[in-house]
């Protein structure tokens, strides 16, 4: 056993409720520079959608990730041929305009124009060329399926849907969607790592935060290429790649990162857990279907004692062994099974979780629409519900097709999905039942057997999802800089700087 | 991002079919018009190569050190004749200049005259003991008095048979490998009208009237041991037999009598590769040129056309 520890978070989307403070809150720590106009290090798209950048998660076009080829994994975008046929040339990658040209608007000219028969008007400005410019595109263009004849219909995950529900979901009036806020997953097998000529991208060793060195950057953007989930950016002006640091140096200051912080409707979790690294290989090895519970097969109980003692051998320290018996991310991930990983089958094993959405609590009734009955619906219906047996079944007639979720969530096994959705129907039926009253508790307890879950779990489920106060939600590990960076550096050596700023300024050609 | 390919192009030229030398000697007659008279006599003589007596220890080294660019009492070739030298300068200096010419060259005013004199060619550090300097200021002291064989073994190439020059030409292109290993002349040399792979190497001098520059004997040296600061480190590990050497002094014995005056020519291989290059490069840009397509702007004009799905 190799226990190593690894910063992961959870994001329970059925509380998103789209409002991008948490991109706002990334974007003005971080990215209001130069030539990072462009970058949304954290980004909330609308799914059905295309997301940003445009169809980040079709990999014909973007050649991300990694593919299993007989028993060997291999980097899509490198290779000694590709890697040869591309390397001075490089077509699979997003141009500015999949991401959106960053504009501004003239703002100073309703203060300076002249006195005239209309208004002054704010004409936009590109933040590129300095010129007017027509807005033809921006980083959450398809918000809240707007444009969905062009963006929505092109999501790349309704490759799996069958055509009849394809229609179904985008039937006016009975229009469904969720959001998805994405920040970079942290790999433990990152693909942007693996394929830097120049090195320049690393983990950290002590807690798996996956940084990019912008000394020793090279503007390959292999990287931009190589991460399915295009989250590295490149800075035009500095000539090099960016991604997000997780505010790593919030976390050294015992801080949660600001787009956790800032979160309004508290969807955001995250915690230190352990996993074995001897366990990697077997790991990525797995079959598709089977990808996301090999991975949580990885993720080790941080309160067994062998663990513990490994964890010791390892040199991670008691303090940090404490954090990860409390991190909520261990109970969403592998005790509860209610946190899947995004699109698993590239096999980066992301160690970002995703609570998938129940709501909207509807389900498809055949030839009379949709049946808003079930477990809370706001629909009008009179009397006493029917829990009955087959009530979680209605999962499967879930308002967003199973196929859809497998797709974001299970590397295209529904099992995993539509367990983590009936566990949360049976939960919310459960609270419903000691809240409201109109579900019989003895029901409401068979339905949470059914759902492979008891009352205990059910309320340590309600009390992480509705209640926890923020200390609970971030459970955020001593980082133990000071001893991390003994290897290297001498630790006293920048006693009593800010720590904060380049050492070297980002140029091109150093 | 285009200008980034003409880093393709230099293995891509290597492969290039490019004609940049025109044969020239099937057309040109043959006459030995810049041959020396001196080597016009022996080629007048009869067939039967003259056997010369045998070389004590310090002839062989100079004639296998020395003879390319020097003689005793034959006249200058690449450096100085050597007869009587030591009347002109003292023991002491010969021996140092003689094993290590760089001491000297930059820093003696004697050795600085010599230099500018031969319009800069410098000789070479052989890498000579202090016996053999020695050994071999003597013989030259010797030699300036009375008669010695430095030339070695020695046949001379109008002696050759057709069948000679072809071995030569073999040997000169490639075509057939040298005992020793030692790498083909065309590597680094042109002869016109030689036909080899874009004409031959550039890297060193046009060979085509070098018999008539160095005369038989100086090119037999030459090829035995040569002087030039590369081609002495190549060939001190590979050695020419006498036998290429003599079908090689053939075959540029023929070269000479065929070959036209030399004419820097070499024009003509920038401009075929520029061209190539350019020929390259537009291809390229029909081939690759429109990679890099866009993601957004093709679903929305595919919605302006009417078709909705990506499939």
């Amino acid at each position: 056993m190799d226990v190593r520890a690894q910063v992961s978070m959870v994001f329970h989307l059925d509380k998103c409720i789209g409002c991008h403070t948490c991109s706002i809150a990334c974007k003005n720590i971080w990215t209001d520079r130069k030539g990072a106009e462009y970058m949304w290090w954290n980004n909330v798209e609308t799914k059905p959608g295309t997301g940003f950048p445009t169809a980040w998660e079709d990999q014909e076009k973007y050649k991300g990730g990694w593919e299993k080829n007989g028993d060997k994994l291999e980097v899509r975008a490198v290779g000694k041929v590709r890697g040869a046929m591309t390397v001075f040339h490089n077509p699979n990658l997003p141009t500015i305009d999949d991401y959106y040209e960053p504009f501004t608007y003239s703002y100073q000219d309703l203060f300076d124009a002249k006195e005239g028969a209309d208004q002054p008007i704010a004409r936009p400005i590109s933040m590129i060329t300095g010129k007017e410019m027509e807005i033809e595109a921006g980083p959450n263009w398809d918000d809240d399926l707007g444009g969905s004849p062009v963006y929505a219909v092109n999501d790349p995950n309704l490759a799996h849907v069958s055509p009849e529900e394809r229609s179904a979901l985008f039937e006016v009036q009975k229009l469904v969607f969720f959001y998805l806020p994405r920040i970079c997953n942290h790999c433990v097998n990152p693909t942007c790592v693996a394929a830097c000529p120049s090195g320049a991208l690393y983990k950290r060793g002590e807690d798996g935060i996956v940084l990019l060195s912008q000394e020793r950057c090279r503007a390959w953007r292999f990287c931009v290429t190589a991460c399915p989930y295009k989250k590295v950016y490149f800075n035009w002006g500095t000539g090099k790649s960016e991604k997000c640091i997780l505010c790593y140096p919030r976390l050294e200051t015992g801080q949660a990162p600001a787009c956790f912080h800032s979160c309004v409707g508290r969807i955001r979790y995250f915690g230190i857990v352990l996993y074995d690294a001897e366990k990697i290989e077997e790991t990525l090895a797995a079959d598709e279907k089977d990808l996301v519970t090999a991975q949580r097969r990885m993720i080790l109980d941080p309160k067994d004692p062998e663990v513990i003692a490994a964890a010791k051998r390892a040199g991670i320290t008691d303090d940090v062994i404490a954090s990860a018996q409390k991190s909520p991310v261990y109970k969403w991930v592998v005790e509860w099974g209610l946190a899947l990983p995004l699109h698993a089958e590239h096999r980066t094993l992301p160690m970002l979780f995703y609570v998938p959405p129940l709501l909207p609590v509807m389900a498809a009734n055949g030839e009379q629409g949709y049946d808003t009955t079930i477990a809370g619906g706001s629909g009008d219906e009179k009397g006493p519900r029917d829990t009955t047996v087959g009530f979680l079944g209605a999962i499967d007639k879930y308002r967003l097709p199973l196929q859809y979720m497998a797709s974001l969530f299970g590397a295209g096994n529904e099992g995993v999905v539509r367990y983590a959705l009936r566990k949360q129907l049976a939960v919310r039926t459960y609270r419903r039942a000691v809240t409201v009253g109109d579900v019989s508790l003895d029901d409401a307890t068979r339905l949470l057997a059914e759902a492979d879950t008891t009352v205990e779990e059910a309320e340590a489920i309600y009390y992480l999802t509705s209640i926890a106060p923020a200390d609970d939600r971030f459970v955020i590990p001593p980082m133990h800089r000071e001893q991390a960076i003994e290897m290297l550096d001498e630790p006293l050596a920048a006693k009593g700087f800010a720590g904060m700023g380049f050492r070297k300024k980002p140029e091109r050609g150093s | 991002m285009r200008p980034a390919l003409l880093w393709i192009l230099p293995p891509l030229l290597l492969s290039a079919p490019l004609s940049a030398q025109a044969p020239t000697s099937a057309a040109a007659p043959a006459a030995p018009s810049t041959v020396p008279a001196a080597t016009t006599a022996t080629a007048a003589a009869p067939a039967a190569p003259p056997q010369a007596q045998e070389q004590s220890p310090a002839e062989d080294l100079f004639a296998r050190k020395c003879g390319s660019c020097h003689t005793v009492g034959k006249g200058v070739r690449v450096g100085p004749d050597l007869k009587d030298v030591a009347k002109r300068r003292s023991r002491a200096w010969l021996e140092l200049f003689v094993k290590t010419p760089s001491a000297l060259l930059d820093s003696d005013p004697d050795a600085r005259n010599l230099l500018a004199e031969f319009k800069g060619v410098r000789m070479p550090d052989l890498g000579l003991s202090d016996a053999e300097s020695r050994m071999l200021v003597d013989l030259v002291i010797r030699c300036s008095t009375e008669p010695c064989n430095l030339a070695g073994r020695f046949v001379a190439a109008t002696t050759a048979t057709p069948r000679d020059r072809a071995v030569g030409r073999e040997l000169f292109l490639g075509l057939a490998p040298m005992k020793a290993g030692g790498a083909p002349c065309v590597s680094c040399h042109t002869v016109r009208g030689s036909k080899g792979l874009l004409g031959g190497g550039r890297l060193a001098k046009d060979l085509t009237n070098v018999f008539a520059r160095l005369g038989d004997e100086g090119l037999d040296t030459a090829l035995k041991s040569p002087a030039f600061p590369l081609m002495n480190k190549v060939y001190a590990v590979h050695p020419l037999e006498a036998s290429e050497a003599f079908a090689l002094r053939a075959f540029l014995y023929e070269a000479n009598l065929g070959g036209e005056p030399a004419r820097d020519d070499s024009w003509s291989v920038s401009l075929a590769g520029g061209i190539g290059s350019l020929a390259v490069l537009v291809g390229l840009n029909f081939a690759w040129g429109r990679r890099l397509r866009g993601v957004r702007q093709p679903l929305t004009r595919r919605r302006e056309n009417g078709k909705e799905h990506l499939s």
